[in-house]
């Protein structure tokens, strides 16, 4: 009974040695086996790429850092190497400094995987900072005016990747990978008004938020943290790579096993304490 | 509208380029300042007025650029008068965009200002003052000032050094850079980023108890989602059948199905609620109708 | 079923025109002098037991607007904070404020100045504890931490928005002992401030708060306003639940056909799917 009693108040330290060893097993290892199961929304995302049409690019808006790097960078990986597979042009911008030198070199190094070419398939538009509504509709009326140039200065109608892109009729589809969630301004201001197809790859913990643009149509499709990354890597075809996001996908699931363990074992503790009739605690108020 | 545009028509062409930037700023400084000393200058029961007039003024533009019919409204083959005026109108705020949204950058560029002269004051003064913990403050200003030269000489070369040594100079700044940026920015802002893996797993272990019907449908629930988001939980119930009935007791359909429909309706119900909760706060904003000491106060 | 508009169409003149309506209406009803009813929110009503505790433990108290900058969240945690330190006033309790926006800085320090100012104690202001820290979350929120231990505080406000650093201040709060208020319009935190702190105000809660807390006529019409406001969404999404069950049997039940049509143009083409 005293060990019932003891695992619900097992100390925090040992805990957190035990979550650390948790995660660090398949990320050391990186298995390479990538979820059969894709979500309708990961499909719908995939398919959305796919049937952007030629004379059009992709908009991929990063509002993230190195904080959730591990879950928005395989999402721009596997977007990002979609769209070099099928030609698609793209550009790449941010919101704040950190962000924009963060994705570029992120960027970079698959473009350099990819053997594709700076200025010819993609450009990075280096970050923009003030009312994100005015910036958004305003780049759909003047793409051109309002981006003006890319992280290096070089004028965008030097770029022959943007260099077309007017307004919002050459933009086909807009992504929105985010940890700050900008898709409330990009549905109001730009695509549900100019009807663009979006992309939401949010972090995990900000996609449940997202099922009702799902169902209303003003999203097409979502990236649900680096498990949508890892379902969209075996829609591309590198469904037996050894990539972060598999090997992610894995440590997850190793946590939440040990989350939920946790729970059980506490709750047992908690009601062998109640059945003995000790008394656990309540609310601390003064 | 069009005046504005005169500036990259003469940047580009290199006339008089800098004379021109630089009357330019001249100028706005001059509204600036002379519209700071007008409000100023006002009595102060004029002023809350005059910060009405210019609240309600900011908050126009989005309001009437989206209500505003675009196209002049008909009632069969009679067109209601004054609505070709009102159709131009919203039209020529559409076409406006562009240049809005150049103001907004401009405005949120003096944010970042606002922000770093604010960090000077407050651990310049704590340094003169060697109030407890000062060397922190110290450690602000070494690492503002050298990740900015660092920042800046990573991507110019310094021609007076002479071609050799201004490319090995930028080399190393480059160098240097990715130290500060990639080896202390980016590994501190995931490290405290982390610390949220363990925080969960002790706020989980400590507070998840199962006090009632309601915690316990939650905790159920719960369980099944974390489990089916992740590929053990695929891997879980693999021994179903991907069709027919048995299909939709896999861990990852009634995942789906739980995030799809009770999910989806209440996270709906939410955000009605917050839109209109929101909607309310900026109506009072915006016709300074919102009370409050901050509203109330005499300026 | 018809398309979406850039614009606004009838369907939002209509909706928001009632929406604007009901909430100006309530104001100006309340500024007459009409008592309003407003139901208990727990997590605002223990603000009081909260600053008293702090005031028995001798200990400081943390008020923290989040990463909220100068917008309606930001100022609607300025009303909640303006509250909580005219309670701390009577108290002579000091309450820390660290923010991450230099803009809300300027309105958190002229907030708390006015507040010290009403109780009769300006001399209780310390501008040392309305403190900028930094705009990066994550080095906002180890100040936040940092304040929290080497401060020890007796109590916790969270209100404003927050990202992934709620859980950050709301376990460490928990571990010094602190009890902690925490009330965000985020929604994606809320789950973690349930599990972390001792009471949470959920959802248009937060924006309820002032009106709450001040029950200032203005603010109480507003509050009624937006619930005329949700009692219009509930009966929009109750009719078009019913127009859509109708257009759904129609091919079972063919005299439906006209109504069907009718309510198409007058409703349901100005509520289309993307």
């Amino acid at each position: 009974m005293n060990l019932l009693f003891k695992l619900q108040s097992i100390d925090r330290r040992i805990l957190y040695v035990l979550i650390a060893v948790v995660l660090a097993v398949p990320l050391l290892k990186r298995p390479s086996k990538h979820p059969d199961n894709v979500f309708p929304e990961v499909r719908n995302a995939y398919n959305v790429i796919d049937s952007v049409p030629k004379g059009k690019i992709v908009l991929l808006s990063c509002s993230w850092g190195a904080g959730t790097k591990a879950e928005n960078e395989p999402q721009l990986d596997a977007l990002m190497r979609h769209m070099f597979q099928k030609h698609i042009k793209f550009v790449v911008f941010s919101w704040d400094a950190a962000g924009s030198e963060i994705t570029y070199q992120s960027a970079k190094r698959i473009q350099d995987d990819m053997h594709a070419k700076y200025g010819v398939d993609w450009a990075h538009l280096g970050y923009k900072t003030g009312a994100t509504n005015a910036i958004i509709s305003g780049m759909g009326e003047n793409f051109q005016k309002v981006m003006g140039q890319d992280r290096f200065g070089v004028k965008l109608s030097k770029l022959p990747a943007v260099s077309f892109v007017k307004n919002y009729k050459q933009i086909g589809a807009v992504v929105d990978i985010t940890s700050v969630s900008l898709m409330g301004y990009w549905i109001s201001y730009l695509t549900t008004p100019k009807n663009i197809p979006l992309i939401y790859c949010p972090t995990a913990v900000m996609s449940a938020g997202a099922y009702q643009y799902l169902d209303s149509g003003q999203l097409r499709g979502m990236l649900n943290g680096v498990m949508g990354a890892v379902q969209y890597e075996t829609l591309i075809g590198r469904g037996h790579a050894r990539t972060d996001a598999a090997a992610t996908s894995w440590a997850l699931s190793a946590a939440h096993i040990f989350i939920i363990l946790l729970i059980v074992l506490g709750n047992l503790g908690y009601l062998a304490a109640k059945r003995a009739g000790i008394h656990t605690g309540g609310p601390r108020v003064g | 509208m069009h005046s504005l545009n005169y500036i990259p028509l003469a940047l580009a062409s290199g006339r008089y380029s800098s004379l021109i930037l630089l009357a330019y700023i001249l100028g706005a400084l001059v509204i600036g300042i002379a519209f700071l000393a007008g409000l100023m200058a006002t009595p102060p029961r004029y002023r809350k007025i005059v910060v009405m007039l210019v609240t309600f003024a900011g908050g126009l533009y989005f309001s009437l650029e989206f209500l505003l019919p675009h196209n002049p409204i008909y009632i069969g083959k009679y067109m209601i008068p004054g609505s070709r005026g009102v159709a131009n109108l919203a039209n020529g705020l559409t076409a406006a965009k562009p240049s809005v949204a150049d103001w907004a950058m401009i405005i949120g560029s003096f944010a970042l200002l606002l922000g770093v002269s604010n960090l000077f004051q407050i651990h310049g003064k704590a340094v003169r003052k060697k109030t407890p913990g000062w060397y922190n403050s110290l450690a602000f200003f070494i690492t503002f000032f050298l990740i900015m030269i660092v920042g800046f000489l990573k991507d110019y070369k310094l021609g007076f050094l002479g071609s050799h040594n201004a490319a090995a100079f930028q080399a190393g700044s480059g160098n240097l850079y990715n130290i500060l940026f990639n080896g202390f920015v980016q590994s501190l802002d995931a490290t405290m980023f982390s610390l949220i893996a363990f925080y969960i797993v002790s706020a989980a272990y400590r507070a998840f108890r199962v006090k009632s019907a309601e915690a316990a449908l939650m905790m159920g629930t719960a369980g099944v989602i974390m489990l089916g988001l992740v590929p053990v939980g695929a891997w879980l119930t693999n021994w179903l059948p991907h069709t027919g009935f048995f299909a939709s007791m896999r861990l990852e359909q009634i995942t789906y199905w739980l995030l799809i429909w009770p999910n989806m309706a209440v996270q709906r119900a939410i955000d009605f609620g917050l839109g209109i909760g929101a909607l309310a706060m900026s109506l009072r904003i915006w016709l300074s109708l919102e009370r409050g000491s901050f509203f109330d106060r005499q300026l | 079923m018809g398309t979406m508009s850039e614009f606004a169409n009838p369907a939002v003149y209509v909706v928001e025109g009632l929406l604007v309506f009901f909430i100006l209406w309530k104001i100006l009803s309340a500024r007459r002098g009409r008592q309003l009813f407003i139901r208990r929110i727990p997590g605002l009503s223990v603000l009081d037991e909260a600053v008293g505790r702090a005031t028995e433990m001798g200990r400081p108290m943390l008020y923290a607007p989040g990463l909220s900058g100068l917008d309606i969240v930001g100022l609607q945690s300025m009303a909640i904070m303006s509250h909580v330190i005219k309670h701390a006033a009577n108290y002579s309790t000091r309450v820390i404020v660290p923010l991450a926006d230099p803009v809300l800085y300027t309105v958190a320090e002229e907030v708390a100045k006015d507040a010290y100012t009403t109780q009769g104690v300006p001399e209780q202001f310390m501008a040392e504890d309305i403190r900028y820290l930094t705009s990066q979350q994550f080095a906002w929120a180890s100040g936040v931490v940092g304040i929290l231990h080497r401060e020890k505080v007796a109590t916790a406000f969270y209100f404003g928005y927050y990202y992934a650093e709620a859980l950050i201040l709301a376990e460490n709060g928990q571990m010094v002992g602190a009890i902690q208020v925490a009330g965000t319009p985020a929604i994606t935190q809320i789950p973690f401030f349930l599990a972390a702190c001792d009471y949470t105000i959920i959802g248009d809660e937060y924006y309820a708060a002032s009106a709450y807390l001040s029950r200032e006529p203005t603010l109480l019409g507003s509050l009624v306003g937006q619930d005329y406001g949700k009692l219009l969404i509930i009966g929009l999404v109750l009719l078009g639940v019913g127009l859509v069950t109708l257009k759904v049997i129609e091919p079972h039940v063919p005299l439906l056909h006209g109504f069907n049509t009718f309510a198409y143009n007058l409703f349901l083409k100005y509520f289309p799917r993307t």
